[in-house]
């Protein structure tokens, strides 16, 4: 058991897994978002291969309106 | 005459810029967009903790927009660091998909003026990477000239302060950088309220002008859309055909030499 941050918000995971396996696990669509883990950009393509070890903080980036 | 001017090899016919935010309701927002027949327009990013969704604003606009030929501008809205900045922008070009980014770097929480250093080492980051940056700047020569050097080929020089509606602050910098820039595509960028301020900014030459505020807060922001698009156009032509030099006394319009004085 690992506990992980996402969104600021605590969350635990039976086991360490990759970023692209976290978003599938909480039913994000994988285009719809970008993602930082310590707050380190990381590309779609990269997420297949970033662990996500005990203590990530994973953040999550929509689009959204701007000026 | 077709009016085209060129951005970062891109061909645009419209010379206004708009924002998507704070306007009453997605409909609206794109009644407004197409009002305003702006050929480029600016959205943002955020957490989804911090933005809470932004309730279906974009949902459609973005496929409808890009479908038509609209060109999507990222923001980096809300960061205070280069690196932050830097960030921000990788994460926009792959959501948006595009490689177009507005730079903002914000120096002060008041005023929201640009960091004018960190804003030009996220350029240089982002140039180097293969961005082409619209970067937000004040309006100081050197700064601007700096950014220009970095490789940004569009520099967008606050009017007045975000969101103000106060106009051209310093007229006698934009012109300045105007004439001392000549290559560079400048667009005033924020602070415009009214249409009257961007006929102004077109007529010191600028070739653009962005802004959100001043159509999505007022009465009816439809109107006021295509009240910018059409009077950007006007004033556009109206410097291109050469705005005559202020004279500083009356000057006759009537040709009255040779007529008699007339009596009685």
């Amino acid at each position: 058991m690992i506990t992980i941050e996402l969104d600021d918000q605590p969350l635990e995971l039976p086991a360490v897994l990759t970023l692209d396996a976290l978003l599938d696990r909480q039913g994000v669509a994988p285009e719809t978002v970008a993602t930082a883990v310590d707050g380190v950009f990381v590309a779609r393509s990269a997420r297949a291969n970033c662990q996500l070890a005990d203590g990530a903080r994973v953040t999550l980036f929509q689009p959204i309106v701007g000026g | 005459m077709e009016d085209i001017f060129e951005v970062y090899g891109e061909r645009l016919s419209s010379r206004l810029l708009v924002g998507t935010a704070g306007y009453p309701s997605p409909v609206v927002l794109a009644d407004a967009i197409d009002a305003s027949g702006a050929g480029v327009v600016t959205v943002g990013l955020r957490r989804t903790l911090a933005s809470g969704g932004d309730n279906g604003f974009l949902a459609g606009l973005v496929g409808r927009l890009t479908a038509r030929g609209v060109r999507l501008l990222p923001n980096t809205a809300g960061c205070r660091t280069a690196v932050e900045a830097v960030s921000l922008a990788r994460m926009a070009r792959e959501l948006y998909g595009t490689h177009w980014i507005k730079l903002e770097v914000t120096g002060d929480e008041y005023t929201l003026q640009p960091d004018p250093w960190q804003l030009l080492a996220a350029a240089e980051t982002l140039v180097a990477e293969g961005f082409a940056v619209f970067p937000y700047a004040t309006d100081d020569l050197v700064l601007c000239q700096r950014l220009f050097d970095a490789g940004c080929q569009v520099l967008m020089p606050w009017g007045a302060p975000i969101g103000s509606g106060q106009g051209l602050l310093n007229p006698w910098a934009l012109r300045t950088l105007r004439e001392r820039l000549p290559q560079a595509v400048l667009v005033v960028d924020a602070g415009l309220g009214s249409p009257v301020h961007a006929a102004q900014a077109m007529e010191l030459g600028f070739d653009a002008v962005l802004l959100n505020s001043a159509i999505a807060h007022a009465g009816d922001p439809v109107g006021m859309a295509r009240a910018f698009g059409q009077v950007v156009a006007g004033a556009r032509a109206g410097y291109r055909a050469g705005v005559m030099a202020p004279q500083a006394m009356a000057v006759a319009s009537t040709p009255v030499f040779g007529q008699p004085m007339l009596e009685g």
